[in-house]
């Protein structure tokens, strides 16, 4: 079964943070609609070619992340209650909880930091 | 449980030498209708040298060429591994190795023993007082088939086998001279009659005793063997 | 329902006059794939040799399938599907050949599968294997092993020597394998990215021991290369999970495994700044086992 992923192991971000953002992409636009079955572990694996545990790592993020509802014995489906704008936030708030991370480790001060993300907004 | 792949492996050996063995049989022919055609036109030492030589050779040949490409070529061409990871014990590799080169050899080799006994014997070219000593050279050349086919199967490599056909003809020729002055038999060969008496039989029953224990120490040493690649 | 382990070895050794595998122990479940990643010459390849039953052990226990070998080696073998690098097919006949003649061997021949991966692979039946390209003969020899639909395939360095297109290939056919869940892939690359793509667990190997065996996410996660500014020339924490420093002036690298998030903190509080961390990809890691073990001179890692 095709599933048209495209990953990249060159990439620098780990294959299953690339998996979950291609999920999230298809949940975004509409392709895979709230309360739409995913794929089983094994079906997107040997679909797109990447180890079962990779996938099931996603799985268990994405369900973590409130993104996505596993069932004992029915499988993942999108979590009806998701929505785009939901899943946007979500991801925004993870990559500022990052860029703050990364301001702590290089020592710059808040008001830096906001000064930085201003600028690179265009 | 599940039924032994032992008729698969000699059917493929078989299909692999198909045309080898073709080709001999038809040289063989050849040469069986040289000998034919030469009887009586030519001296009976000559064509005792000849017919020896033109009847040897291609079942010799043939048997030592068959042994080569199944049991020393399979591990130099390294198609070894992709056999062992087949269903198969070393002992059953072993056994139908045997079952390929040996009945095939004997099958031909009897049939020269008795074409050559034809001609030598039934049209009367030789006394019969010479059978004994007939019955040792192709007994002896069984023997020495037996060596080298055992020697290939247990070490599989292409300088051992080589030696020990060197060795083994060498020895041949040498068992050939001795048996022709040893006491007992020569006496006879000068006589009018097939004389059978207890050397000839014992060295009979040793050629085929030793080819035989032979055969049984290769798969014995064969079954011991842990690494096969 | 129980189902026996793919692949349980335990205490394997064998010592050769060059060479000695010492102490391996090597276990999966069905319906997974371990990865063997290692340097040449680490034994992989006897590894899968003594799992396969083609080498006896000195000593140790192998059950493959839930059989021992190698005294339940046929039962075993019925249901493992063989590739190895050093592995050739009869040159003078055909693939159609081959392919009739492990049909003869296994009831369990996919005829329709084999036309499937015959097209797949681009493969002429009646091609003989002299005239085949290396590629080719891999993804021939392939053929034999997964048509069969064995519940084990062992694949020693199945994609070495492949261009990228056949590599693909042949990766993806590996992987279609699975979609049977009850089977388990053993194989051996020193193609870190085949085993980072497709392994769900990885055995590191190294002058015949194995230095760590577990689940591929956690394995290659535990792992990050710290690039630190040391302007005072301070001393570095001495934590033993550091695998590897690099100094070119003030700048540092340091590589570490067992990695958790108080772990930048330690480094300032040494006095040391820490500019980046980053991930290492399983080549890196790779590296900086064997380049550790070289310093140490023994094959000792903890992970």
């Amino acid at each position: 079964m095709e599933f048209g992923f495209a990953f990249s192991q060159t990439d620098g971000r780990p294959l299953y943070q690339q998996i979950m953002e291609q999920i999230k992409q298809r949940i975004a636009v509409g392709d895979w609609p709230p309360a739409a079955p995913l794929p089983s572990i094994r079906e997107l694996a040997t679909g797109i070619k990447v180890s079962i545990i990779t996938v099931k790592r996603a799985y268990l993020e994405l369900e973590r992340e409130g993104v996505i509802v596993t069932q004992q014995g029915r499988g993942s489906r999108v979590n009806d209650t998701v929505d785009l704008r939901t899943i946007q936030r979500k991801e925004l708030l993870h990559h500022l909880k990052q860029a703050g991370k990364l301001a702590d480790t290089l020592g710059i001060p808040d008001d830096e930091l906001l000064r930085l993300i201003d600028q690179n907004r265009d | 449980m599940s039924a032994s792949i032992i008729p698969q492996l000699v059917r493929k050996d078989f299909r692999l030498m198909s045309r080898t063995i073709a080709m001999f049989g038809l040289v063989s022919l050849v040469c069986i209708g040289i000998v034919a055609a030469l009887y009586g036109h030519v001296p009976t030492w000559m064509l005792l040298n000849l017919g020896f030589l033109l009847l040897v050779s291609p079942v010799g040949t043939c048997g030592i060429v068959i042994l080569m490409k199944t049991n020393v070529f399979e591990k130099e061409k390294s198609t070894q591994p992709f056999i062992m990871s087949l269903p198969v014990t070393v002992k059953e590799f072993t056994r139908a190795k045997l079952l390929i080169n040996l009945p095939l050899f004997s099958a031909a080799w009897l049939v020269i023993s008795a074409i050559g006994f034809y001609f030598a014997f039934g049209l009367g070219l030789f006394p019969l007082s010479t059978v004994p000593f007939a019955a040792m050279i192709f007994l002896g050349g069984f023997l020495a088939y037996t060596i080298i086919l055992c020697v290939s199967l247990m070490f599989q490599s292409l300088g051992i086998t080589v030696l020990c056909i060197a060795i083994v003809e060498m020895a041949t020729s040498g068992y050939l001279s001795t048996i022709a002055y040893l006491d007992p038999i020569a006496h006879h060969v000068a006589g009018p009659h097939a004389v059978w008496n207890s050397a000839a039989i014992a060295i009979a029953a040793a050629q085929v005793g030793v080819a035989f224990f032979l055969i049984v120490a290769t798969m014995i040493i064969q079954n011991m063997k842990r690494d096969f690649i | 329902m129980h189902l026996p382990m793919a692949i349980e070895c335990r205490g394997i050794s064998k010592c050769y006059p060059h060479f000695q595998l010492r102490d391996v122990d090597l276990s999966f479940d069905q319906g997974t794939v371990m990865g063997l990643v290692g340097p040449n010459g680490a034994g992989k390849s006897t590894i899968l040799r003594i799992v396969m039953g083609l080498i006896g052990p000195e000593s140790g226990s192998v059950k493959v399938l839930g059989y021992s070998m190698p005294d339940e080696q046929i039962a075993a073998k019925r249901n493992i599907g063989f590739v190895a690098e050093d592995m050739r097919l009869y040159e003078s006949e055909t693939i159609a050949f081959h392919m009739d003649f492990v049909r003869s061997i296994f009831d369990s021949w996919d005829e329709d599968y084999a036309g499937l991966l015959l097209r797949r692979f681009d493969l002429n039946r009646n091609q003989k294997v002299k005239g085949l390209s290396h590629g080719q003969r891999v993804k021939a020899t392939l053929l034999l092993a997964l048509a069969r639909r064995p519940s084990l395939l062992v694949f020693d360095e199945p994609t070495t020597g492949l261009d990228p297109a056949v590599r693909k290939e042949v990766l993806d056919e590996m992987m279609n394998a699975l979609e049977d869940e009850t089977r388990s892939i053993l194989f051996s690359s020193h193609n870190t990215l085949d085993v980072e793509q497709i392994s769900d667990y990885i055995t590191f190997v190294h002058g015949g021991r194995v230095l760590d065996s577990r689940n591929k996410e956690e394995f290659i996660d535990g792992w990050r290369r710290l690039r630190l500014t040391n302007v005072n020339n301070a001393p570095l924490p001495t934590l033993p999970n550091i695998k590897g420093v690099q100094q070119s002036g003030r700048l540092w690298t340091v590589v570490v495994n067992d990695y958790d998030d108080e772990f930048p903190a330690e480094f300032t509080a040494a006095g040391l700044e820490v500019n980046t961390v980053e991930r290492l990809t399983l080549e890196e890691i790779f590296l900086a086992n064997v380049n550790f073990a070289k310093a140490n001179a023994q094959p000792e890692l903890a992970s």
